[in-house]
């Protein structure tokens, strides 16, 4: 910053110019000027011939008050350039041109626009705050009006456009409108059915009470703290205020957490679920062929919101792999001829099989018997599944026997047929439920291996989560024999089918199957469930069969919308936490790069960070973009570590 | 608070998929039988209060899903189990001759002295019979073990075989107290030894 303007001659055109604006933070450097009034200024760059590339063509400049007074008075004296003091440093100034000398000096602050990629606008106040591609703050000021800072922000968007962003309506991503990464950019937000073209300030006007506004408060009490204080004492004090802080917000409170500070996580942030995917929305999207332009907005719409019913029959058969993604409209017709075709081949070797031939292939009748009693006994209350020779039972009874012949290693093995239900009752239709079936199957195969070893080790994985986020509470698992997570099964090996509603699982799994935002988000599903059941699960000395009793009687308590958002909350959490380790980044799939720290550049990580993660990764990651930049609240909490 | 029980007694159900233990547990909690039951999932369990001479005991009766696939997991839950059903269907004769299979699971899981017994369910289905009462006796004796049919549908003798259990445990219980109390002289009997042998339900009576 400091050495701004390379060309002592390069002119500079006043686009904007404001007294009496209260810097309230910046970087380390300008600490000594926290708390000081002065001068804001929007300089433009008057391009010529002969001006270099390296001179920006615009930037912010904040001096101090005194400073100014003192211009303002050599302005109407003398011409010559005076060297005056300026809180405690030395600065040069002139009137007229701006020269280097000039702006290099410390006393002033400089941000080069083009290295503000987001601002946020607090609405309760005049604070305004700027922040760089790594979500490091630039700048935060308070300006003496709410005029003069619309009258800022009507300036800035002469050139940039401001985007809110999805979930923190104060927080705007600052593009480039000139840049030709907008285009894009532009598009994945209008899948995200934000209103690109509405102005700015009705937006604005719109927002809402947004709890996470007032945690930004109290944590910018938090940050002051941090630079102020010097002893550990104050650092706790810090962390009772900002507890008390976020207490005052009130029912919403519980979504946030603090948590002991020797294994500090950054803080929670709250990613508000949206509405599910529309008919509309999904129309959209398809071109002439009947291809889907977009594929990776509508996936992130199906994991912010889910699917409305009425699509959800189509939607379906993309997610569990029945359609291809990228398929045409022929295409799929021509699918669902190949796909009726090979059904009723597999099916048809089973419904030939003679009495005797039955009787003599003992694995294959056993299993058989097994199929009948679990449909049997399979969402039976639920009016589509009720009663005596229904036929949607002989359905599931049909659909479970092809796929034992199509998968006869496998077999049929219990909680299957509750996988089934949901799918089948959607579609209704044999076909089309053993396909994507078969989908779902692919995902969830190894909950039925035979040595069970994919069950113990999500049931691992669960613990090493719970032991990240929740210490504590892993603590007590262990100390009262419930470090197997054996009481976690069911959930796992069915999806939480037997938790929810049929409405419900339905949201839930077609949220999951997006494998939006990390693998093995149904963990942290869990973790959530836990985390947010803590202190019963702690409470009146809860032991092994009392945890066990409580968990099976959530059945029917939970409210998964709740949960999905509070699994996305902590999945944030725990890849931006400092003290991430290589077992917790495995098990969720975040790249090393992914999991970088405090120190590392923006520019240094993400160009590699593509080389490593998976493309839906990086789509999602900047469909989404909000999340980089509401990592930033976490970040400067890294600084209680001692 | 209070204790409102004199003992707890810890029971395990166990068996092939689709026996009844679910349905053999619901009737003698809640008396009723549910035809539109839900297969277990990992393991359950139910608790029910008796009165028996004149205690009280407390039954925390587990339930665990049948499919062998699931062992690994469900026999984590035998450890401290005091007694254990062993249940079969009597229309399927497949379930009959996997008993074998988990009394082996339980020699190699559960404490040696756990009481066993074998339950014969679903026995009001006689047209369907495929296993006979006297076969189920047979290997009922030939473990030294008691055995009952029982229907959870019809409500046939479910009472009776959890207090048969219930009171076995508790004879067996009262005796190892009074051994504590009054140690044998003499030549010294080995805890276990007394418990492996089949003793009669009246031998077993006359202690209390
Ligand atoms: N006729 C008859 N049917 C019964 C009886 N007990 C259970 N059933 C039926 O047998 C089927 C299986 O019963 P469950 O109690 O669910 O079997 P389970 O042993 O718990 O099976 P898993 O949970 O899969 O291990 C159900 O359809 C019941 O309706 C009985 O006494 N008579
Ligand atoms: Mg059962």
């Amino acid at each position: 910053m400091d050495d701004i303007v390379g060309d002592k001659n390069a002119k500079f055109k006043e686009l904007y110019n404001q007294d009496g604006v209260f810097l309230r933070q910046a970087g380390e450097m300008y600490t000594p000027m926290f708390g000081c009034t002065g001068s804001l200024y929007l300089w433009e760059h008057i391009s010529d011939a002969e001006s270099k590339p390296e001179v920006p063509s615009r930037f912010l400049e904040w001096r101090p008050q005194d400073f100014v007074e003192l211009k303002t008075a050599l302005d109407e004296g003398s011409e010559e350039w005076t060297l005056i003091e300026s809180v405690k440093k030395r600065c040069r100034t002139s009137s007229g041109n701006m020269v280097k000398d000039f702006l290099n000096s410390i006393g002033n602050l400089n941000v080069c626009f083009s290295n503000i990629k987001s601002l946020r606008c607090s609405k309760h106040d005049v604070l305004t705050t700027f922040y760089d591609g790594s979500c490091e703050l630039l700048a935060s000021f308070v300006f003496p009006t709410s005029e003069s800072r619309e009258h800022f922000l009507g300036t800035i968007q002469a050139f940039v456009r401001l985007q809110p962003t999805r979930r923190d309506k104060s927080l705007f991503i600052v593009y480039d409108a000139a840049s030709p990464g907008f285009k894009d950019l532009e598009k994945s937000f209008a899948a995200l059915d934000l209103k690109t073209d509405s102005s700015f300030w009705s937006l604005l006007k719109n927002i809402k009470s947004n709890p996470y506004e007032k945690s930004m408060e109290a944590f910018a009490k938090v940050t002051g703290y941090v630079y102020n204080s010097v002893d550990d004492e104050e650092h706790y004090m810090a962390q009772d205020d900002l507890q008390r802080s976020i207490s005052e917000i009130g029912d919403d409170a519980s979504a946030y957490a603090v948590y002991d500070i020797p294994n500090c996580l950054p803080m929670r942030v709250d990613y508000p679920r949206c509405n599910p995917l529309t008919r509309e929305q999904w129309r959209a999207q398809l071109n002439g062929e009947g291809q889907l332009e977009d594929v990776e907005s509508i996936k992130t719409l199906i994991f912010r919101g889910g699917i409305s019913p009425d699509i959800r029959r189509v939607v379906w058969k993309f997610l569990l792999g029945y359609y291809p993604w990228d398929s045409t409209e022929k295409e799929r017709h021509a699918l669902d001829i190949s796909k009726m075709e090979s059904y009723y081949k597999i099916k048809m070797q089973w419904t030939t099989f003679s009495k005797e031939q039955e009787d003599n292939f003992s694995d294959f009748s056993q299993r058989k018997s097994l199929i009948e009693k679990d449909v049997n006994r399979t969402d039976r209350v639920l009016d589509f599944y009720a009663g005596e020779n229904n036929y949607n039972i002989f359905s599931l009874n049909n659909i479970l026997l092809t796929y034992l012949l199509y998968n006869f290693d496998l077999g049929y093995v219990q909680g299957m047929s509750y996988l089934l239900s949901p799918i089948y009752m959607l579609l209704r239709c044999e076909v089309e439920a053993f396909w994507c079936f078969v989908g779902f199957m692919k995902q969830v195969m190894s909950n039925f291996d035979y040595d069970q070893n994919a069950m113990k080790e999500q049931l691992k994985s669960m613990y090493l989560l719970v032991n990240f986020i929740d210490p504590q509470l892993s603590k007590y698992f262990e100390d009262h024999e419930c470090a197997n997570m054996y009481f976690c099964f069911r959930w796992l090996l069915v999806w939480y089918k037997r938790e929810l509603q049929q409405d419900e699982v339905a949201r839930l799994w077609e949220v999951l199957w997006t494998g939006y935002p990390c693998k093995n988000f149904h963990l942290l599903i869990g973790v959530a469930i836990l985390e947010h059941e803590r202190d019963a699960l702690m409470g009146d000395n809860n032991g092994f069969t009392e945890i066990l009793k409580f968990i099976n009687e959530l059945t029917g308590k939970l409210d998964i919308n709740l949960m999905i958002n509070h699994a996305e909350g902590i999945y944030h959490q725990i890849k931006d936490a400092d003290h991430l380790t290589d077992a917790v980044r495995n098990i969720l799939g975040i790249p090393v790069a992914e999991a970088s720290g405090l120190q590392s550049k923006p520019e240094d990580d993400r160009s590699p960070r593509k080389g490593v993660s998976e493309p839906d990764e990086i789509e999602f990651e900047k469909s989404i973009y909000s999340n980089f930049l509401s990592s930033s609240t976490g970040r400067l909490v890294f600084l209680f570590r001692p | 608070m209070a204790k409102t029980y004199d003992y707890l007694f810890k029971l395990l159900l166990i068996g092939d998929s689709g026996v009844g233990k679910t349905c053999v547990l619901f009737r003698f909690s809640e008396d009723a039988f549910n035809t539109t039951f839900i297969s277990t999932i990992g393991i359950d369990f139910k608790i029910r209060t008796i009165d028996l001479d004149g205690k009280k005991i407390k039954l925390q009766i587990w339930d665990t899903a049948g499919q062998e696939r699931f062992r690994t997991i469900t026999t984590a839950y035998y450890r401290g189990a005091m007694g254990i059903m062993l249940v079969y269907d009597i229309t399927n004769e497949k379930s009959f001759e996997n008993i074998k299979n988990w009394i082996r699971n339980i020699e190699e899981n559960a404490s040696a002295d756990v009481e066993k017994m074998l339950l014969g369910n679903k026995c009001e289905l006689e047209e369907k019979r495929q296993v006979s009462k006297e076969r189920g006796e047979q290997l009922a004796i030939e473990y030294g073990i008691k055995f009952i049919e029982t229907s959870a549908k019809a409500s046939i003798r479910v009472e009776d075989a959890f207090f048969t259990l219930a009171r076995d445990i508790k004879a067996k219980m009262e005796k190892k107290l009074k051994e504590a109390s009054n140690p044998p002289k003499g030549h010294q009997l080995r805890a276990s030894e007394p418990q492996k042998k089949p003793t009669s339900w009246l031998s077993r009576c006359s202690l209390l």
